[in-house]
Parts: structure tokens; C-alpha cells; sequence
């Protein structure tokens, strides 16, 4: 892991040299954050696939502006929320996000009930309901914190703005959330079985 | 207890969310890298030509060239080191300071013959571009309004200030048409003026094709400044073997120090492009509309004739 970024970063001076084979390795290497990061901002898989896909073609021309020694991730996907925004701005419509749970694999878990799997079932799906329904910039800002794990740093360069605001836009965001989850009553101690399951 | 329990605090909510961020089903992530690297193909980056510096060695580049700037300026900003620097120049008592700001003329007294309210007058430039085209105030200045100071002879001037005065070595500037003694700075400032002629245009519309003003700076900390606006042409010359300056266009007004080292400003007369130098500890300031070398060898000849006793050998 230590030579990690120094081989990420040989592949971006390669790629801003030209070399389009460096960038593809690139591309593969981001092509999951990119569409998912989309995908908060459109609300359909179509329309994040094209976001990303676009995002990817314009970075790769504004190569010349990024410094090899900044990071990579964030950079990008200031380019590809960019992208996803003015998609959903131009479609002139609110596609509402439906982001659900994963079905959860029995055989990973310790065994528990089948009932306590049906409660954290439903215990995420509200949580996750609650997201659906917070504006794009909470859901992204809270997107790349807790689901992309992104600094602050990283968010400041991703969200184009200083990083003195980054706190308190996430604690505005997560306030709004906490809004709507009292609207759908649900509990300390349904979010505290979250993180246990 | 229900109020409790749904309190929502930031470390549960963002547990929680870390959690659930874990289990999020999204879409399956197309493959995207081979059409972008498909489309990039069609119109690759273009090389960076070999005498581009990389963006990297620009951003070096910028920052070094930022900081030269700043420490220039630090510098600037203490009056020692600007002094020094001028005195190494060969300026000791000019100091001339870019401005962005001019002040607006202020309405010119009626000259009086007195040496005393001339001295305290303060004189209106004619705001002028810098070709020397006709002036925009609607009063065009005479030698009568420009404050100079009371009329008087090239003798008169001699006995009643501390330096030598001195008049052009060319003929047709050895006389002057009028002489005028006034303040400030203490210690007096004579004036030579010349009315247009052929070959001497007038500056900025004006009946007054040179003048030429010769004082002291002060005795130690004294020092005189010019305010010139953005857009004005600086040029360092060389006046008689001493260090001088071709200020071309748009000088508006002076800035200098008294002998208290008290800054003062002082609208110019005229206007005209300006050829400043300091010689033997007197500041002399030619403004006309003549071009840089005309005027440079109107300032070369001469300086070694004593004007005074050639104007009372006239006599």
C-alpha cells in the first residue's frame, strides 16, 4: 500500500503525457466512485453511466491543470458531480434516488434470528428512504463522508469549496437528515442495531 | 424517554450511516473505460511543445516570481531601503511612487506678485494625455495662474536662494522669458519658463512651451517624489553624468517630503512630459512637450554656466 500513490501517480504524469493507456488503468481504477457518486446526484443508472463516462472524457483533457502530487479521487469527482448535475438539471425533472440495502448473505452472518435479519432489514431501508428524500447537496456531502469515506480535504476539493465550510455543511446536512428520520419515527436504538448488524 | 431515544446525536447518526454506506445496492457499474478510452483515442492531448515549462515547473515558476514581488515590496514599504536604493540611483532626495489614484485639481487661486501667498498657493495641472493633446480643464493655465511664485529676474533669483541657479547652455534657452522665486520647499524653488516658439510647442494647449524648476530637496531627511499615474512611461536616463528619469505622460502631481519629513503633495504645473534628475544636491525638473531626446540635450548643455552671472553680464 505504501507505493500506491507514487504508482497512481507515475500513471497520471504518463497519461498527461499522452499516454491513454495509462489513463484507462486510471479509468477502471475510478470507475466505481465516479458512477456511484453519480448516481446520488441523478437518481437513474443511465443517466449516472453518461455523467461518468463524460466525466471521464473531460478529465482526461483538463490532465494538463491537475497536479501529479494532489490527490487523484476527489479532483475527479468534482468533474464527474459537475457532469451528473448539469444532466439532471438539463432532463428538467426530479428523478427521485431509490438507493436500497444490499440483500444480506446468510451464510456471512454469526447466525442471527431470522427476525432480528427482518428488523436491521427494514431498520436500513428507512434510513436509506430518509437519504432518498434529503436535496443533492446533502446527499452528496453525506455521500462522500460516511459511503466514500472522503476527507475533509478530499470533500473541500470535490465540493469546490474551503475546507473551513466542509464541517459545517455536513453538520447541516445531518441535521436535515435527522429531520426527516424523526418524521418517520424511527429510533436512537434502531440506528444503534445499524451498526451491530 | 422516547425524547431521548430519539435524539439522533451526530456519533450514532454517523455510525449508522458509515453502515449503512457498506450495504447500499447500487446499480452495477458499467464499464465505462473502454468507451472513454475509445473517444480519447479519436483526439488525443496534444504533446507539450519542448519550450513549455510542465505545469508544475509554471506553478514553481509563478510562486518564485510571486515572491520576488512581495519582498520587493516589503522592501519598498520602508522608507531606509527606498532611500537607499535611490541614493545608490544617484536620487538621494527623489523618490518617485507609482500611484492608482490621482487628486482631482483643485481650483487655482488668483496669482498675486507676493512671494508669500504664491509660495502658498497651490497650483491646478492641466490633466493631460500623454501626447501632449489639448487639455480637458476649461481653464487652460498661464504662467499668471500656475503659482509659481513671484515674477522676478534670473539675478534676483540668484542672491535670494541657497543653491546655484542655472539656466540651459543651448542659446535659445539661455534666457529664459520669465523667472519666478516662490516656495515651497524651504529654502525656494526658481522657475525658468519659456513661452512657445518655433520649435518649442506648447504643453497641453498651454502659452508655455518649457518650464524648467530647480530646488532643493531638503537637508537630510527631505526628499522630493513624483505621483505618476498607471500609464505613464518611466525611463531611467543619464543627465550629466548623474542619474535621471524621463517620465513620459500623465504626470499629475507631486509627492515629497518636507524638511520635517512631513509628506506633502503638490499638483504639477503643467503637465508636459517631465525629464527629473538631481545634480550637486538640487532637484531640476524639465517638463515640455518635446520628445525625450530634445529635451535630454536642452538639460546636457550647460550646468557648468553660472546663469545668474551670465544674465547680469546681459545686464
Amino acid at each position: 500500500m505504501e507505493g500506491r500513490p507514487l504508482e497512481e501517480r507515475a500513471r497520471i504524469e504518463r497519461a498527461q503525457g499522452g499516454d491513454a493507456g495509462a489513463y484507462e488503468t486510471l479509468v477502471r481504477q475510478y470507475q466505481d466512485v465516479a458512477f456511484r457518486t453519480a448516481y446520488l446526484i441523478t437518481g437513474t443508472a443511465a443517466e449516472a453511466e453518461d455523467a461518468a463516462q463524460e466525466a471521464f472524457v473531460k478529465a482526461w483533457y483538463a490532465l494538463g491543470r491537475f497536479r501529479p502530487n494532489a490527490p487523484f479521487r476527489p479532483w475527479l469527482l468534482r468533474i464527474v458531480a459537475n457532469e451528473a448535475r448539469n444532466r439532471r438539471t438539463a432532463a428538467g425533472r426530479r428523478v427521485n434516488l431509490a438507493l436500497r440495502a444490499r440483500e444480506r448473505d446468510p451464510d456471512g452472518d454469526a447466525a442471527p434470528s431470522p427476525e432480528a435479519v427482518a428488523l436491521r432489514a427494514e431498520q436500513r431501508a428507512m434510513l436509506l428512504r430518509a437519504i432518498n428524500r434529503l436535496r443533492v447537496d446533502d446527499r452528496l456531502v453525506i455521500g462522500y463522508r460516511y459511503f466514500f469515506d472522503l476527507s475533509e480535504a478530499e470533500m473541500a476539493t470535490a465540493l469546490d469549496c474551503a475546507r473551513g465550510t466542509i464541517k459545517s455543511r455536513l453538520s447541516r446536512a445531518l441535521g436535515r437528515l435527522r429531520d426527516v428520520l424523526r418524521a418517520e419515527d424511527l429510533t436512537d436504538d434502531d440506528l444503534r442495531g445499524l451498526e451491530n448488524g | 424517554m422516547a425524547e431521548r431515544r430519539q435524539q439522533f446525536t451526530d456519533p450514532v447518526l454517523e455510525r449508522a450511516l458509515r453502515a449503512v454506506g457498506t450495504e447500499v445496492a447500487y446499480p452495477p457499474t458499467p464499464e465505462v473505460a473502454s468507451t472513454v478510452r475509445r473517444r480519447i483515442a479519436a483526439q488525443p492531448i496534444r504533446p507539450r511543445p519542448w519550450w513549455l515549462p510542465s505545469p508544475a515547473a509554471r506553478r514553481r515558476l509563478t510562486f518564485a516570481l510571486a515572491l520576488l514581488l512581495v519582498i520587493a515590496l516589503a522592501l519598498g514599504a520602508f522608507p531606509p531601503v527606498r532611500k537607499g536604493i535611490a541614493r545608490r540611483l544617484g536620487l538621494a532626495n527623489v523618490e518617485i511612487i507609482n500611484v492608482t489614484a490621482v487628486p482631482s485639481p483643485t481650483p487655482l487661486p488668483t496669482a498675486t506678485s507676493t512671494e508669500t501667498s504664491a509660495a502658498s498657493a497651490i497650483a491646478t495641472a492641466t490633466p493631460a494625455t500623454p501626447t501632449g493633446t489639448a487639455p480637458t480643464m476649461t481653464a487652460t493655465p498661464t504662467p499668471d495662474t500656475l503659482g509659481l511664485g513671484a515674477r522676478t529676474t534670473l539675478a534676483d533669483a540668484q542672491v535670494r536662494v541657497a543653491f546655484t541657479v542655472r539656466a540651459p547652455g543651448l542659446p535659445d534657452f539661455s534666457t529664459p522669458d520669465e523667472v519666478y522665486i516662490g516656495q515651497p520647499p524651504p529654502g525656494g524653488r526658481v522657475s525658468l519658463l519659456y513661452r512657445v516658439r518655433s520649435g518649442l510647442p506648447g504643453i497641453a494647449g498651454t502659452e508655455i512651451g518649457l518650464l524648467l524648476q530647480e530646488f532643493r530637496g531638503g537637508i537630510d531627511a527631505g526628499y522630493f517624489g513624483k505621483g505618476i499615474p498607471p500609464g505613464s512611461r518611466v525611463e531611467p536616463v543619464t543627465i550629466n553624468g548623474a542619474q535621471g528619469y524621463w517620465i513620459e505622460g500623465g504626470l499629475r502631481f507631486f509627492v515629497y517630503r518636507d524638511a520635517n519629513g512631513v509628506t506633502q503633495t503638490e499638483n504639477t504645473r503643467v503637465a508636459g512630459n517631465t525629464l527629473l534628475w538631481e545634480q550637486g544636491g538640487v532637484v531640476y525638473r524639465l517638463e515640455s512637450s518635446l520628445p525625450k531626446d530634445a529635451a535630454i540635450r536642452i538639460a546636457e548643455r550647460d550646468y557648468a554656466l553660472d546663469a545668474a552671472r551670465r544674465a547680469m553680464l546681459c545686464l
